[in-house]
């Protein structure tokens, strides 16, 4: 966001010193690696079984975040090849238009995975709340595990384990949902 | 237009890292699904819905440097020190056997400049060889680390096959997945290449343990027909001593190789039995080392057509000795291997 700022005020902050200027752009950074990755995983799965390809990820990102989350475009693909080597993502090559297009889909474990770092960052995020003066809700509909932050779906009739921990989660499930 | 994009292109692959530069498919697929990329964006930015040169200039700027594209390839790997953990094991592996060679080297050539008596002149180096070797070795593995190397990018793909070959019939077995590297172990012996070492051990072990009534009878015979033939039969007893460490160490592989590779604390115990006729064999080549008058020699005269059976002479003395130090020496080195063995086995441990 602050690599957007191309004039800014003479007096400001980041104009008055570069340091400030660079350590806010280093913090935003590495803030946005991780959310990058998990939102990545998330657009990836919302494709479905058939999947998407780079650019189309890059164009959702965009939209899903009000064009708040922007990463260098050429940047994406290391990401989706490390998450394919981690494999939490797979691909198939599909002819467009008579280029061989590369659509990614998330994997089972992918899956697991994403919603164990949804839980993670959903409860992190409204534990700090307060401290920034922001109202941060969870949904109603979904469970994290107490043990491991997992997110689960309370609609889903599945297993009564935690797909992470192995916890047993029967009980926090029939109360999350009366 | 095409040219701005195969521009692009060219730059982004001299700066790849050399595990995606030097693999054509992986070099074609990461290039080409940027290109991609590239004329989508082109075609987004154009007013006209196709891509113009402008346009196309605008999307390779949104795709950002070929450098920052190249640096997040390199992000590859778990950080452990400056070389990475998925390297870290080869690192050392790598540290360990150049070492070992370099000490074993210092070791033979300080005993031949010993029973040389400098003759030969001076072989011996110093020890700094070993501290250059460990600064060239970790340099190269940090700048490895750097570039995002994984040890399977050094592997061919029949060698990767392999690996995951192994890696399943470890699996099969019921083997555990390395704590160190997450990885699946390895079967730790062939046992049927241990049944045959074991099997041929023990028969020319055997062979060998009847050695001195063949040489006695042998003796007799040549004697007989008017051949200078004598031996100082005490060197006898070692040979059977040696003889019987080979068919102890032949039944120990014959049994390892009917366990398997199952109760890893029982090999274990074995290779610590191992290790004991390895000290056993070392020490009695040393103390027929200290009596080279009893070692047995054979010399032929073509010219003359005379045969002597006997022990060697004086003069070959200092020679003899120092060929079975040296043994005695390599013998003791291979204990090496069996320590690292017996800790190894202990990942094998359920």
């Amino acid at each position: 966001m602050i690599k957007r700022i191309e004039n800014p005020g003479p007096k400001s902050l980041i104009a008055v010193d570069s340091k400030f200027k660079d350590y806010i752009e280093k913090f935003e950074s590495e803030i946005n690696r991780g959310i990058s990755t998990l939102c990545v995983l998330q657009i990836i799965k919302n494709s479905g079984e058939t999947g998407t390809y780079g650019y189309q990820i890059l164009k959702d990102l965009k939209d899903e975040t009000n064009n708040l989350l922007v990463i260098e475009e050429g940047t994406l693909y290391p990401l989706l090849r490390k998450l394919k080597d981690q494999e939490l993502i797979g691909f198939q090559s599909l002819e467009v238009d008579g280029r061989l297009r590369k659509n990614y889909f998330i994997t089972e474990n992918g899956r697991k995975v994403l919603n164990r770092m949804e839980g993670f960052y959903s409860i992190l995020t409204e534990a700090i709340s307060p401290l920034f003066d922001v109202n941060v809700k969870l949904m109603d509909r979904y469970l994290y595990c107490p043990d491991c932050a997992n997110k689960i779906d309370l609609s889903d009739k599945g297993s009564n384990y935690c797909e992470v921990c192995g916890k047993n989660i029967e009980e926090l499930k029939n109360r999350g949902m009366n | 237009m095409e040219y701005l994009v195969k521009d692009f292109l060219k730059e982004v692959k001299e700066k790849l890292p050399g595990w995606i530069r030097d693999n054509k498919a992986e070099r074609k697929g990461v290039l080409s699904e940027l290109e991609e990329h590239v004329w989508d964006k082109a075609e987004e930015l154009s007013e006209t819905g196709k891509p113009t040169e402008q346009s196309v200039r605008l999307a390779i700027s949104y795709m950002g440097s070929p450098s920052s594209i190249a640096r997040e390839y390199k992000k590859r790997g778990t950080p452990k020190y400056y070389i990475t953990e998925e390297l870290w094991p080869v690192y050392t592996k790598v540290l360990g056997i150049v070492c070992g060679i370099l000490i074993v080297l210092n070791i033979v050539l300080f005993v031949l400049n010993l029973v040389t008596a400098g003759l030969i002149g001076d072989l011996s180096f110093s020890f700094t060889s070993i501290f250059i070797a460990f600064t060239i070795i970790t340099v190269i593995f940090v700048a490895l680390s750097m570039e995002g190397y994984f040890p399977e990018d050094f592997a061919s793909p029949s060698e990767v096959r392999k690996k995951e070959k192994e890696m399943a019939k470890g699996a099969a077995l019921g083997l555990p997945v390395s704590s160190k590297t997450g990885e699946q172990l390895k079967p730790f012996i062939k046992p049927t290449g241990k049944i045959a070492e074991g099997i041929v051990g023990i028969v020319f072990s055997m062979i060998f343990f009847m050695a001195p009534i063949i040489i006695s009878n042998v003796i007799a015979e040549l004697t007989l027909r008017g051949v200078t033939a004598s031996i100082n039969t005490e060197i006898y007893l070692y040979i059977r001593i040696w003889a019987i460490i080979g068919i102890v160490e032949g039944g120990i592989n014959l049994s390892r190789g009917i366990i398997g590779n199952q109760q890893p604390a029982i090999h274990q115990g074995v290779l610590g039995v191992i290790m004991a006729t390895k000290i056993a064999n070392a020490i009695t080549m040393a103390f027929v080392a200290l009596r080279p008058e009893i070692i047995p020699w054979i010399a032929w005269f073509p010219d003359t057509g005379v045969l002597i059976i006997g022990t060697i002479t004086p003069e070959f003395y200092g020679l003899v000795q120092g060929i079975l130090l040296l043994i005695a020496i390599i013998v003791f080195l291979t204990l090496i291997e069996d320590v690292y063995w017996i800790a190894k086995l202990e990942r094998y441990k359920l």
